[in-house]
């Protein structure tokens, strides 16, 4: 009875002890739990407050991105707006050259609308043509998207219109480039240059009419100042004769520069024929320094011809002009050369390239100051020491010497150093006829 | 017994005219003027001149006109003509070449003396 007890008691000692243990395990898990409860709550709790707040963040950056959206909508609007608006002729075209803005004046200019061309890849649709050669010339389209630079129009561009006829147009090609700088498509300005054109011609016309006027009074000036210096009409004293020569001097002066405008208008016309054939220029320039030695004497300047490519090409090209254009060379190299002696070197050169020649006309003359350089070319202006030296001239005579050597296809240039000299170089095509403008 | 040569100047401006009739008569020849197309047509048909010296530029009839006239006429289609023109255009000249002129003279390269010259040479 003793044993069964003691197990009894045992057992109720190991279950009290266990039931102990197991309450007290009991109350740390509890805690446990009720901390880890605590703990993931206030995670919770904080991941809680964390994803709020992103949301806020969230939907005031999609606030933000609606309201740019809005004005970038509104921005491109405005430039839509101005574009579409703008008093000229304006079309925008991608990179494969399809047309993706057409404005309104481009409308009323071309007789195409919007939907017309919108979207057409622009060589489809416009024809734009050289007005010289009928040919097609939107190079400066395609130029403009090549170099990435502002390309002008030629000045001889037309527009065949919706209706088929001809409109005469001038303007631009700008290329749009992206952040990058990578060339995205370009935007085309035009306008209708029939007006202008038309006053141009007008302008020229009358310098040509005017002129023409004028050589018949001339004529009968030198007409009559010739029969005044002849004995048979009676003999003059020396006052007489002075008066007489500065009528004739004068006369003559006014015929230099009758002929010259003359020579212009039919220049800026493109009135003058070419009269292409092949030119002995050696005879050439050997002919004008005959005819100008007794001047380049009195200017007391040596004239020096030499340097010439052996054998000597034949050179295809106008024979008139070619010797006009150097014959102004040489005499500016003549009139205003330093006082003093004076050494014109005129050579004749093979270019680099085989297909020009050029010809050079040095002098040791007075030379062409820094701020007239880039105006020599300009029809009548004279530059300050030019006017200074007392030379008589028109300011013509450069822009004659620009005006025919770009007709014949090639290009002029010069060097100059002050009191040093100046060096005047043409460079023509030896065989290629000239190139359209 | 020399009769002088008679000349017909055709020339619209006066002044121009002036100087050319009188340097011409000193020379000693018989000038007479005409300052339109169709005076000179008038003259020509009245005087019968041995030389005409033509203006290309004039009123009422130009020398073109005036040339081509006297070619379709039977009795004038003989007479001799000197172009004086204004201009030296290759289309001028090609034109009165075709219409049978003896000269073309540019006046504003033209001296006095050597329009003398000229016109001795054509009767010569």
């Amino acid at each position: 009875m003793n044993d069964i007890n003691q197990e009894l008691e045992r057992l109720r000692f190991d279950y009290e002890e266990k039931l102990t243990w197991h309450k007290a395990k009991s109350k740390i898990v509890e805690k446990l739990l009720e901390e880890k409860i605590r703990e993931n709550g206030l995670q919770i709790q904080t991941r809680v407050i964390y994803l709020e707040n992103m949301e806020k963040a969230v939907l005031n950056i999609l606030e933000d991105a609606r309201e740019l959206e809005k004005n970038l909508g509104k921005e491109r609007d405005r430039i839509r707006i101005i574009l579409y608006g703008i008093g000229d002729g304006v079309f925008v075209v991608d990179n494969n050259l399809k047309i993706t803005l057409w404005n309104k004046i481009a409308e009323e200019i071309s007789g195409f609308s919007a939907r017309d061309v919108l979207n057409k890849k622009y060589d489809e649709i416009l024809k734009f043509i050289d007005e010289k050669t009928s040919g097609i010339n939107d190079a400066f389209i395609k130029s403009a998207m090549a170099t990435g630079q502002i390309q002008q129009m030629s000045s001889h561009t037309l527009l065949i219109r919706k209706d088929g006829s001809r409109i005469a147009i001038a303007d631009s090609c700008a290329p749009l480039k992206n952040k990058n700088g990578d060339i995205i498509g370009c935007v085309v300005i035009f306008r209708d240059a029939t007006k202008e054109k038309e006053i141009d011609r007008m302008k020229t016309e009358f310098v040509s009419i005017a002129s023409h006027q004028l050589r018949t009074p001339l004529t009968a000036i030198k007409l009559s100042v010739e029969m005044l210096a002849d004995a048979d009409t009676g003999k003059l004293n020396a006052g007489q004769k002075n008066y007489l020569n500065n009528i004739q001097q004068s006369a003559q002066s006014m015929v230099s520069l009758v002929n010259d405008l003359l020579n212009i208008s039919r220049l800026e016309t493109g009135k003058i024929q070419l009269n292409l054939k092949p030119t002995d220029l050696k005879e050439i320039i050997n002919k004008i320094l005959k005819n100008i030695s007794i001047i380049g004497a009195a200017h007391n300047c040596k004239i020096n011809f030499n340097a010439i490519p052996d054998p000597m090409p034949e050179i295809i090209t106008d024979p008139d002009l070619i010797r006009q254009a150097i014959h102004n060379l040489i005499n500016n190299a003549i009139q205003y050369s330093s006082p003093g002696g004076n050494l014109i070197d005129v050579a004749i050169n093979r270019a680099e390239d085989n297909d020009h020649l050029i010809i050079s006309v040095k002098d040791t003359g007075i030379g062409i100051p820094e701020d007239a350089r880039k105006r020599i070319f300009e029809k009548f202006f004279r530059a300050e020491n030019a006017i200074k030296a007392k030379v008589n001239g028109t300011g013509l005579g450069l822009y004659i010497v620009k005006m025919i050597i770009e007709n014949l296809g090639g290009n002029v240039w010069f060097d100059s150093a002050i009191g040093a000299g100046t060096a005047f170089y043409i460079k023509i095509p030896i065989k290629s006829p000239p190139p359209h403008d | 017994m020399n009769t002088k040569n008679k000349i017909l100047l055709a020339e619209d401006d006066r002044a121009i005219s002036r100087v050319y009739a009188g340097g011409l008569t000193h020379s000693g020849f018989e000038v007479t003027v005409a300052a339109n197309g169709a005076e000179v047509l008038e003259k020509i048909r009245a005087d019968r001149p041995d030389l005409v010296l033509l203006d290309l530029m004039m009123p009422i009839k130009n020398g073109f006109e005036v040339l081509e006239e006297m070619r379709k006429d039977n009795d004038l289609k003989d007479i001799p003509v000197i172009i004086l023109s204004n201009l030296g255009q290759e289309s001028d000249m090609e034109r009165s070449k075709a219409l049978g002129i003896t000269d073309y003279l540019v006046k504003s390269d033209l001296s006095m003396k050597e329009l003398i010259e000229r016109v001795r040479a054509h009767f010569n």
